[in-house]
C-alpha cells in the first residue's frame, strides 16, 4: 500500500495543471472567436462609412456638375477632398455625351474603402413655356421689302406642307408696311401681295381680353418678370410685350443663358457659332439653346440645312441692340433675337420669331426671296431649359478593406 | 498524496478556473458589444437612407427644417436594452447638421447607448448632402 501511495505522488498537480489548461484554452478559443466577430464588425463598420463617403462624392460632383462650378479648378466634377477624421473622396467624371455623365466615386478610410460607379442623366427638365401669336412679332414698326415671304399657316415638322391654319403672320404694336414683292400669309390665308386681311395685325397692344388666372381683373399684369399685383403670380395676364427673351418663356432672368452654357452653345464670338455650325455638318446646331453673347453677326450664315431638332436661338442685349445682318441660310425653331436685318434668298426661318428692338426702331424685313414660316411643330419640340435634373441610369458599387 | 499536494492541485485549479471564467466573462461582454453595434449601425443606416431618401424640393433647407423639428431630430432605437443602472438614458439616435458651407449639407446620426454595466458607448454616420443632387 505505501508503494502504491508513493507511486501516485504528484498525479494531484498533474490533473489540476491538466483541467486549468484544457479550461483556459476552451475560454481562450472563445475569446479567440467573440474578438474575431468583434474585429469584424468594426470592418463593417468601416465598410458602411466608406460606403457612404463613397455616395459623398457622387452627390458632391453631381453639385459640381449642375451648378457649373468647378471650386477646385480640376475638372467640372473631378475633386478631391479630405475630412476632418482623414477619410479621402476623389472623384472623377467624364462627361459622354451632352447630358449623360460617367462618375467615378473612391473613398479611402483607415480601414476600408468604397468605390461607387454612377452613369447618370443631367439635363434641363422645364418646357418652354412659350405660345407664339403670330409666326414674326416685334414691338416696333415692321416693314416687308423685296420677295420675304412671311406665313402664319401652320407647316410641318419638315417645313415641306402647310397642315393647319397657323396663326398671324404678323403681330405689332407699331406700324405694318409691305413693299416691294413681299407677301403676307396666316390665319389659313396663303401669302398673298398686298397681304390679305387677317395676315397681320398693327397696333397689337398684347391685351387679349382675356381673364387667364380667372382673379376677376383683365389683363392687369405687364409682361415684365415682376408680380406687379402683389398676387403671388408673375405675368400671369399680361397686357404688354414681354421686356425681354426669358421674360417671354416665363422664365426667371438668366435661365436661357444658364441653360445655353449648360448645353455648351454659349458664344461669345460669331467665330464660335461658325465654327459650331460647320462641325454640325453645317447645320445650326440643334435641340439646344443657342446664346449669342455679341453685339453683331454679319454675315450670319445658319447653315445650308435645317438643323435636325429646333433650336432656341437668343440673340439679345438689354438695349436691344443685338444685329445679325445679311443672313443666310435655314433655321428651326424659336428665334428670339434683336434685330434681323437684310435677308438672302436662300433664307428659310421655320418655327417663330420675336424681336426685342426697342419700340422706336422699325424692323425692316426683308430684300431677298426669304421665307418665315411658322410652325406649331417646331415649336412643340423645342428643347428643355431651366433647371438641371438627375436621373440615374446605372449605379455600381465596390468595397475593400 | 499529501495534503501538501492536494492543496497545491486546488490552489492550481482555482486559479485556472478563474481565469477561464474571467476571459469567458470578457468574451460574453464583447458578444454583447458586438450585438449592440450591429443594431446601431443598421438604426444609423436606416436614419441616414430615410434622410436621403427626403424630398426636400430643390431647397435643402426644407429637409434641415423637416429633419430638425424635436420630434424628427432624436428617435428611439429598437433592439438596444435600457442600462440596468437607475437613472441613465434610455438608448437614443440623434440627428446633426452642418450647414456652415453653403454648398454643402454635413449630416451626422448618432447612435448613444449604454452597456448593461452603465458604460456609455456611441455610434455615429456621417453623410454629405448637396442641394444640387437631385
Amino acid at each position: 500500500m505505501r508503494s502504491t501511495h508513493e507511486n501516485e505522488k504528484g498525479t494531484a498537480l498533474a490533473m489540476a495543471l491538466f483541467i486549468s489548461i484544457v479550461l483556459f484554452g476552451i475560454a481562450a478559443a472563445y475569446f479567440s472567436l467573440s474578438f474575431g466577430g468583434y474585429e469584424n464588425s468594426t470592418r463593417e463598420m468601416a465598410c458602411v462609412q466608406a460606403r457612404l463617403a463613397a455616395d459623398d462624392g457622387l452627390d458632391l460632383a453631381i453639385a459640381e456638375v449642375k451648378s457649373l462650378v468647378d471650386p477646385g479648378g480640376d475638372g467640372l466634377g473631378d475633386l478631391t477632398t479630405t475630412a476632418p477624421d482623414g477619410r479621402t473622396i476623389t472623384v472623377a467624371v467624364e462627361r459622354v455625351s451632352t447630358s449623360l455623365f460617367e462618375l467615378h466615386s473612391v473613398a479611402v478610410l483607415a480601414r476600408a474603402r468604397s468605390g461607387a460607379d454612377m452613369v447618370a442623366e443631367i439635363a434641363p427638365s422645364q418646357e418652354l413655356e412659350f405660345s407664339p401669336e403670330a409666326a414674326v412679332c416685334t414691338r416696333g414698326p415692321v416693314i416687308t421689302t423685296g420677295g420675304i415671304c412671311i406665313d402664319g399657316r401652320d407647316w410641318n415638322f419638315g417645313g415641306t406642307a402647310v397642315v393647319g391654319p397657323g396663326t398671324w403672320g404678323i403681330l405689332s404694336t407699331g406700324t405694318i408696311a409691305n413693299t416691294g414683292s413681299s407677301m403676307v400669309g396666316g390665319n389659313g390665308i396663303p401669302p398673298a401681295k398686298p397681304a390679305p386681311p387677317g395676315t397681320q395685325l398693327g397696333g397689337y397692344t398684347w391685351s387679349d381680353g382675356v381673364n387667364q388666372d380667372g382673379d376677376g381683373a383683365t389683363d392687369e399684369e405687364a409682361w415684365d418678370g415682376i408680380d406687379n399685383d402683389v398676387d403671388g403670380l408673375i405675368d400671369e395676364d399680361t397686357n404688354s410685350y414681354p421686356s425681354d427673351p426669358d421674360v417671354a418663356c416665363h422664365l426667371p432672368p438668366g435661365t436661357l443663358k444658364q441653360t445655353a452654357i449648360w448645353y455648351g452653345t454659349y458664344y461669345t464670338t460669331p467665330a464660335q457659332l461658325e465654327a459650331a455650325i460647320l462641325a454640325a455638318g453645317n447645320k445650326f446646331p440643334g435641340g439646344a439653346v443657342i446664346f449669342c453673347d455679341f453685339p453683331t453677326w454679319n454675315p450670319a450664315d445658319f447653315g445650308s440645312s435645317f438643323n435636325d431638332e429646333p433650336s432656341i436661338l437668343v440673340h439679345h442685349n438689354p438695349a436691344g441692340s443685338a444685329t445679325m445682318n445679311n443672313i443666310h441660310g435655314k433655321f428651326k425653331g424659336l428665334a428670339l433675337v434683336d434685330t434681323l436685318d437684310h435677308f438672302n434668298a436662300n433664307v428659310v426661318l421655320l418655327g417663330a420669331m420675336m424681336s426685342f428692338a426697342p419700340a422706336g426702331q422699325t424692323n425692316a424685313l426683308g430684300n431677298g426671296n426669304a421665307y418665315f414660316r411658322f410652325s406649331s411643330a417646331a415649336i412643340a419640340n423645342l428643347p428643355l431649359v431651366g433647371a438641371l435634373k438627375v436621373k440615374i441610369r446605372s449605379w455600381n458599387r465596390s468595397v475593400a478593406q | 498524496m499529501t495534503i501538501v499536494e492536494v492543496t497545491l492541485a486546488m490552489t492550481v485549479i482555482t486559479i485556472g478556473a478563474l481565469s477561464a471564467i474571467s476571459t469567458l466573462t470578457q468574451s460574453s461582454s464583447l458578444d454583447g458589444d458586438l450585438k449592440e453595434r450591429s443594431i446601431a449601425l443598421r438604426a444609423a443606416m436606416s436614419k441616414v437612407e430615410s434622410i436621403v431618401a427626403y424630398d426636400y424640393n430643390d431647397k435643402i433647407i426644407n429637409l434641415v427644417n423637416y429633419w430638425q423639428q424635436p420630434a424628427n431630430s432624436t428617435f428611439t432605437v429598437e433592439g438596444l436594452a435600457a442600462p440596468l443602472v437607475a437613472g441613465l438614458p434610455a438608448p437614443h439616435g440623434s440627428i446633426t447638421f452642418d450647414n456652415s458651407d453653403p454648398l454643402r449639407l454635413g449630416v451626422t446620426v448618432t447612435i448613444e447607448w449604454r452597456t448593461r454595466q452603465g458604460q456609455p458607448r456611441t455610434f455615429t454616420l456621417p453623410r454629405t448632402l448637396t442641394e444640387y443632387a437631385k
